[in-house]
């Protein structure tokens, strides 16, 4: 959605592929064509790379978009894009490659003096090897999927036997959403925030960032909010970020958007993680705050065109924070929840951007990751930005499934994230065993509503002008009223 | 009349009747919650929303329902009331898939990754027993009780609905 909106604005037509059971998703309605590649299950469509390849050369493309997951960080679609002759919107595969493999990448930034996190030297399929490992490294250790990013597939384990399970259960994860089991281990930081950098580099060796975003607020490992700018960085911290971040571009040959990932601990160290070969679910915040459509840049960078962006022309202008909505039940450690959306309703307001993949009516289904849509919001400063986000939150109904939208008011809403302190551990310190209500007095008015919502479905039929002024009779709908009732 | 709803397993009821006292009738109704009596105003806006003044508050209400539920919306809160239906001896809604201490299922359908138990071990309490998969994460489901493992119902690999026990239990006295 977000790719074909920025293509209609260049004034180029989109075409879309969908697995069966996304026949009716959104940016199958909203591609100029759209071509079916295979049933739900990722292997059979979105992860099936000659289905894609065949879709492009039936319609005859120039260029594919990957978006945020699937294949967009794969190099072997992006080496067969560049074979076949089509334009792959994001790096070339041969970056793609190195950055993607984080054993290879650690070894190209540690030779060019990168500070980098203790870790494993190589990946690893092998439990046994996995324990030796973690012994030389030291408890407590992070476990990650090799080929993957965006949480999946990762587990802390503080001693060996929670090692032992979580290596075959990352295994499985990483299989299963990468096609790659391998996994590797590192020191496991503790408390640290996670501050990563988004790059613009073209394929003419010139490279700038858009500053910073902080994504600390995390569950299950996985981002659900992010910011810009960081409330722990300042002038000189960026600047210094910054440089390293430019860095890895040039040592990778890295091209087109990326995002470097750093953590940052209490001491205001900082370690090179990972880049992200894509163009990042967070992407709007470095977009409200620097006014640069990053996908435009990405499709301008592969047509190759050079960087019409100089370091000094980048200004961050206010705050701006994202929510991720997910269908997930953040009273049962946010396990995803399907069903039937019944009814929303988007929130709206100056500063408001809402990216949203569902609608009324919509299925959100077993097969793919649970996000439903990111709420986006922009203010001069970040306390008006935090406020402005809350009250959105509070006006964005989904009803049918169930949401983690409280949820994030109540991160953003809390003292400890309004002053700034957001740490990777921000919820299971701030927000463990959090429960929907929290005394808000509400429960009665729920009931109340809940007993006269019947009569809406007479709503069906009658029109507006009569809204508020028809009898309570009328109102009451197919209610049934007993007990004595004078009329005056 | 009233109107009974079920909440988290608990049932509460609610007797709506026009405000007779009220200056204007129009849309004027006293609701009757337990043992509090609450004065409202209300104004059907669309199919899915009406506003309420109750005691002074002006709330937005979006509501939406499927055959068991009636889900409200009231200021960034989501109530699921549970609809009690006179035609089945059933609990309305999925609670029971995992408040049964003599059956496991799984809260939303998935694929069953890996069984952790076989038929006649013994188990503890939270210990795991089987590991679902549903929308690409991982997910050990939990031992509700220390007891036996009575039968095991699904292999790995198998599609499991929320409504279908994939082991069955026999809680320790």
């Amino acid at each position: 959605m977000r790719v074909m909106r920025a293509c209609r604005e260049l004034g180029i037509p989109s075409v879309a592929v969908y697995s069966t059971i996304d026949r009716g998703a959104l940016h199958v309605q909203n591609a100029d064509e759209a071509i079916w590649i295979g049933e739900a299950p990722p292997g059979a469509s979105y992860l099936n790379i000659d289905a894609i390849i065949s879709a492009a050369k039936k319609s005859g493309v120039e260029a594919i978009h990957p978006g945020y997951g699937f294949l967009a960080e794969n190099y072997r679609f992006t080496e067969r894009c560049e074979t076949e002759g089509i334009v792959f919107i994001g790096p070339n595969s041969k970056a793609m490659k190195l950055v993607g493999d984080k054993v290879a990448s650690r070894e190209v930034t540690a030779k060019a003096g990168i500070p980098l996190i203790p870790g494993m030297k190589n990946k690893s399929t092998d439990v046994d090897e996995c324990l030796v490992e973690a012994e030389r490294i030291g408890y407590p250790v992070l476990l990650k999927a090799s080929a993957g990013g965006g949480g999946k597939g990762m587990r802390m384990a503080a001693n060996a036997k929670e090692l032992k399970s979580a290596v075959e259960a990352g295994m499985r994860e990483a299989h299963s959403a990468f096609g790659d089991p391998s996994v590797y281990l590192e020191k496991y930081i503790e408390r640290p925030r996670h501050v990563e950098f988004q790059i613009l580099a073209d394929n003419h060796g010139q490279a700038i960032h858009l500053l910073e975003r902080e994504c600390s607020i995390q569950r299950r490992h996985q981002k659900i909010i992010e910011e810009s700018p960081s409330p722990a960085l300042d002038s000189d911290l960026r600047r210094k970020m910054g440089e390293v971040a430019l860095k890895v571009v040039k040592i990778s040959g890295y091209t087109n958007a990326g995002t470097v990932e750093m953590l940052l601990d209490k001491n205001k160290n900082f370690y090179f993680l990972e880049v992200n070969a894509r163009l990042q679910v967070e992407h709007p915040v470095t977009e409200m705050v620097t006014g640069i459509d990053l996908v435009h840049a990405q499709i301008r960078i592969a047509a190759g065109e050079k960087l019409w962006l100089k370091q000094g022309d980048i200004r961050q202008n206010g705050h701006a924070i994202e929510c991720r909505v997910y269908a997930e039940d953040p009273e049962q450690n946010f396990l995803p929840s399907a069903g039937k959306i019944l009814f929303m309703k988007e929130p709206s307001g100056p500063g408001i951007r809402h990216d949203c993949g569902v609608f009324s009516g919509y299925e959100v289904s077993v097969y793919y990751d649970p996000i439903l849509s990111k709420l986006i919001a922009w203010a001069p400063s970040r306390e008006i930005c935090c406020r402005r986000m809350a009250t959105a939150l509070a006006d964005f109904p989904i009803l049918g499934i169930k949401t983690d939208i409280e949820f994030l008011r109540a991160v953003v809403q809390h003292p400890e994230f309004m002053a700034g302190n957001t740490h990777t551990d921000f919820i299971t310190r701030n927000l463990a065993g959090w429960k929907s209500g929290g005394g808000d007095g509400l429960f009665n008015e729920g009931l109340i509503a809940a007993a006269v919502y019947p009569g809406n479905r007479d709503k069906k039929q009658s029109n507006s002008a009569q809204a508020g002024i028809s009898s309570p009779w009328q109102q009451l709908g197919d209610w049934q009223i007993g007990g004595s009732i004078s009329k005056p | 009349m009233e109107q009974e709803y079920t909440y988290h397993g608990e049932k509460y009821s609610v007797a709506i009747n026009p405000n007779g006292q009220a200056a204007s009738n129009e849309g004027m109704f006293i609701a009757g919650v337990g043992e509090q009596k609450l004065n409202f105003s209300l104004c059907r806006v669309s199919e899915n929303c009406f506003s309420l003044i109750i005691d002074g508050k002006s709330r937005t209400v979006y509501a939406a329902e499927n055959e068991d539920n009636i889900y409200v919306h009231i200021h960034g809160r989501v109530f699921r009331f549970e609809k009690i239906r006179q035609d089945s001896n059933k609990l309305a809604g999925g609670d029971f898939a995992f408040g049964s201490k003599d059956e496991v299922a799984t809260p939303m359908p998935g694929k069953v990754v890996k069984l952790l138990v076989s038929e006649g071990d013994s188990i503890e309490l939270g210990q795991p027993l089987v590991i679902v998969e549903s929308m690409k994460m991982e997910n050990e489901i939990k031992s509700p009780t220390k007891g036996t493992v009575k039968s095991v119902h699904f292999r790995a690999g198998d599609l499991v609905k929320p409504d279908q026990p994939i082991i069955r239990l026999i809680p320790e006295i």
